[in-house]
């Protein structure tokens, strides 16, 4: 029995990113979402929830019109081979900040709330370790285990939702607009960083089973659930903090300690970290898979697992030395973050997307 | 050195020559004779009677056999009375096979083949003048009776259990599936021991390049005996380096009945009673024949008990470790204050306590499952002493330590399946060892470890979390919950592109 292509569904690829994005989304976006957008955060979701649609679209069109090709192919065709590196390339770097950046909310929040007194080396190499054994794996394997840890995490978020309705109170998401449109505008910019992750799809379209219109259909349910996820925690947020959603680091984290059922259902932050750690693993594993396929087809490698221990220890490296505080990671790397994803995943693709639709339609290009 | 060496090999060699392994029987019952006289030789247990027959003894024959193998009586009644009854001119291969009351006649060419009969426990008959030997089924083995199955034991079910026998145990399946698309495949494996391997599927439903695949697998095996199935499953599964059984083992005919409905594939040895069944998948380990029996209700709520007490088995004393080294902000304060107390007087840290406990107990079990029967109590009183209340007095554990260690033995006996039940002992230790560094982040880490490795497992090309991981929806029922039977119409499928999809009704 020879080895088959790995495959993933359409269901598993968008799967993982809905875990990726919530995961990241609960934790580390209320703060400074709320700086822009005070109580109106949860409007920002919906608007911003329309760039994932938009990259949904892109990948759908991209499947359709160059089938059998990742992006890394299709930007060498469409750019010629010297610019369509060069773009392949910054989009590669801007991957890697991002996966930097992921690991590091990921060490912070455990070295801030739970191991004061462990080495960052420790809380980043482990993860590192897995998210390496997962990429030599394959795409197929993170899949299945995102398949596997989904129904664990829908019910340990879901319980929290309905643990905390005690303390909530809707008050607090009074008045709505008050300071006009443009607040939750400006948040809609963070939101829209956080859902053009979606672009990573683009990455693996080879991996990816089935007829376009599956992906149209999974996708923009998965950034429904998304925005749904998401506003769930928002709005939890608000209602249960109210102004004090923008003076703490990670609200949400905040809010699920308000959770005390009698006497035997409380502290329940150590399995809420748990349970955390495993969809950031999730989205790392993913991300470190796309930067290392991405990059053995850039640089023509034949088989993608050469690059995983170089890749794997560049992050562990640059993600060890970047942003060494909280406030570093928040003054500058926030800002450097929601940059690079719009450009990355969101400038990029739609000027791709253009070039690629004006070829099209003048036909010049064989497809 | 080479030379001496190469010497030595020859010399070996030479050796095999008398045993006449790929010669053909000669025409002249002398030579036979001689061959077979020196390939038994230093054999007490061999028989073999010359003798001639016919109106006037002019037929000369000879029948080889080995003492205990073979039923004396029908011999005498069967071949010896009617050979006696032939007349002179009847000598040839047709009358004499008629003449012999015997079921089953074989016609054999090859001294490999014969003594293979012999060893079968066939009486072997040569007759002067025919250049062939007949072997004749007429053998009676000293085999156990069918029992009660000792390891996989049910309270509403059948009984029955597969015993060392493969005639027995071919019978009992067929038994249970009347049908001629049952196939039984004998392959011989073992260069010494000659085992017969069976392989069991049923036409039409199992994956002809799956029964091709297995088959492969199995000639490839180069052994000198196979004595136990485990044997072979460690040398075809598809993950050798992985703790975690990707083959499953059965001792009862009814399961495996069901897994070759299934559409799965089935394999027997001869001298085991543990049969293999392929592919397996991760929920197999998981689930006891008595869910199917004992209603869906009852059989869903059990499973789930289980698995909640599989993780329990896996992680039991590592969260114990976690929580009261790195997180007692976990605990409730009366609770943590009572934990507190009990190990003041202790003299470790809990790691130290926690393997300590854990691993007398595992040399309680080792040591209790070797005892001779007689002195099995023995075992008990002394494990009753050091895993409970004199090693609590003697402050060398503290009482919840034993709580923990109890809890996490009962959970990994629920384990229905022995060799999953050791893989799960087996990973608790790495994990705790982690876990007295890490806290949580240790097991949050070996759980995602252990996840990737079970995503990527595969059991003859079926991923091993199949029917959740991919998930598919025709088998997902009968995984963590055991749904009801009349809604599991539709046969899983595995690999290739047979696929027999709907389960007979009308």
């Amino acid at each position: 029995m020879m080895p088959k292509k790995e495959v993933v569904s359409t269901f598993q690829m968008h799967l993982l990113l809905y875990i990726g994005i919530i995961s990241t989304g609960i934790l580390t976006l209320p703060a400074p979402l709320y700086y822009y957008a005070q109580q109106n955060m949860w409007l920002s979701l919906f608007i911003g929830s329309i760039a994932g649609y938009v990259i949904i679209l892109i990948n759908v069109f991209f499947y359709k019109t160059f089938p059998r090709k990742n992006i890394t192919e299709i930007t060498t065709q469409l750019l010629g081979k010297f610019f369509g590196r060069l773009i392949l390339l910054i989009m590669i770097a801007l991957l890697i900040f991002q996966a930097v950046y992921t690991i590091k909310e990921y060490q912070i929040y455990l070295s801030v709330g739970f191991y004061q007194f462990t080495s960052p080396f420790v809380i980043i190499g482990f993860m590192m370790l897995v998210c390496a054994y997962a990429s030599k794996k394959g795409i197929e394997v993170i899949g299945r285990s995102a398949q596997i840890i989904l129904p664990f995490m829908l019910l340990f978020y879901l319980s929290v939702s309905l643990l905390i309705t005690p303390e909530v109170s809707l008050s607090n998401m009074l008045p709505v607009l008050e300071k006009g449109v443009m607040p939750p505008i400006k948040g809609a910019i963070l939101v829209a960083a956080w859902f053009s992750e979606f672009f990573w799809i683009s990455f693996c379209l080879t991996s990816l089973t089935g007829p376009p219109k599956k992906i149209l259909k999974h996708g923009f349910l998965s950034v429904f659930l998304t925005t749904l996820s998401l506003l769930v925690f928002f709005v939890i947020d608000i209602c249960v903090l109210g102004n004090y959603t923008g003076q703490t680091l990670y609200p949400t984290h905040l809010v699920e300690r308000y959770i005390q059922i009698g006497t035997f259902i409380e502290r329940v932050s150590a399995f809420f970290m748990s349970v955390w750690v495993l969809g950031v693993f999730i989205k790392l594993a993913f991300l470190c898979f796309v930067i290392i396929q991405s990059s053995s087809q850039l640089f023509h490698i034949s088989n993608y697992r050469y690059l995983i221990i170089p890749i794997i220890m560049m992050i562990f490296f640059l993600s060890l030395s970047l942003f060494n505080s909280t406030q570093s990671l928040l003054v500058i790397g926030f800002p450097l973050l929601i940059i690079a994803c719009q450009i990355g995943n969101v400038f990029i693709p739609i000027t791709l997307f253009f070039i690629a639709l004006l070829k099209v339609k003048m036909g010049k290009q064989q497809l | 050195m080479m030379n001496w060496l190469r010497k030595k090999k020859e010399k070996n060699h030479s050796k095999d020559k008398i045993y006449n392994d790929h010669k053909k029987v000669s025409d002249r019952l002398a030579d036979s004779e001689h061959i077979l006289r020196q390939a038994y030789s230093k054999s007490s247990d061999i028989v073999i009677k010359s003798f001639t027959f016919g109106k006037n003894m002019r037929t000369q024959a000879l029948l080889i056999y080995l003492s205990g193998t073979v039923d004396v009586v029908q011999i005498d009644e069967h071949v010896l009375k009617s050979l006696h009854l032939l007349n002179d001119q009847e000598n040839d291969l047709e009358s004499i096979k008629n003449a012999l009351t015997v079921p089953e006649i074989i016609e054999v060419n090859h001294f490999d083949r014969i003594y293979h009969e012999i060893s079968n426990g066939h009486p072997v008959l040569f007759i002067d003048h025919l250049p062939l030997a007949l072997s004749l089924g007429l053998s009676k083995w000293a085999t156990r009776q069918v029992e009660d199955s000792s390891t996989e034991t049910v309270i509403r079910g059948p009984k029955e259990g597969f015993v060392e026998s493969l005639e027995t145990n071919t019978s009992l399946i067929r038994k249970r599936i009347r049908t001629p698309r049952l196939k039984i495949e004998q392959i011989i494996v073992g260069k010494y021991s000659r085992t017969p391997v069976v392989i069991s599927y049923i036409d039409g439903l199992c994956d002809p390049s799956l029964v091709e695949e297995i088959v492969h697998r199995i000639k490839k095996i180069a052994m000198d005996g196979i004595f136990e199935s485990g044997m072979i499953q460690e040398q075809i599964q598809d993950a050798q380096w992985s703790p975690f059984p990707t083959i499953f083992s059965t001792e009862r005919p009814d399961s495996f009945c069901g897994a070759l409905i299934e559409g799965r594939a089935g394999i027997l040895i001869d001298g085991s009673p543990f049969a293999l069944i392929l592919p397996s998948t991760f929920f197999m380990f998981f689930s006891s024949p008595e869910d199917y029996y004992s209603g869906f209700i009852i059989g869903t709520a059990i499973r789930l008990l289980r698995i909640s007490f599989l993780f329990i088995a896996l992680l039991g004393p590592s969260l114990y470790v976690a929580v009261t080294t790195f997180h007692q902000e976990m605990i409730p304060t009366t609770l943590l204050i009572s934990i507190a107390q009990s190990h003041e007087q202790v003299p470790f840290p809990t790691v130290v306590e926690a393997i300590l406990m854990e691993v007398t107990f595992e040399a309680l079990r080792e040591a209790g499952l070797r005892l001779p029967r007689q002195v099995g109590p023995a075992i008990s009183i002394v494990g009753a002493l050091v895993i409970g209340q004199a090693a609590i007095q003697a402050s060398l554990v503290s009482p919840l330590m034993v709580i923990v260690v109890a809890i996490t033995a009962i959970a990994s006996f629920m384990i229905p399946h022995y060799d999953a039940s050791n893989t799960v002992r087996l990973l608790r230790f790495p994990i705790i060892l982690l876990t007295s560094m890490f806290g949580l982040l240790g097991i949050i880490f070996s759980v995602i470890a252990i996840l990737i490795h079970l995503c990527s497992l595969r059991s003859f090309g079926v991923p091993y979390l199949e029917p959740l991981a991919p998930f598919k929806k025709a088998g997902s029922i009968d995984t963590l919950i055991r749904g009801p039977l009349w809604k599991m119409n539709i046969r899983p499928h595995f690999t290739g592109t047979l696929w027999n999809k709907k389960r007979s009704g009308k």
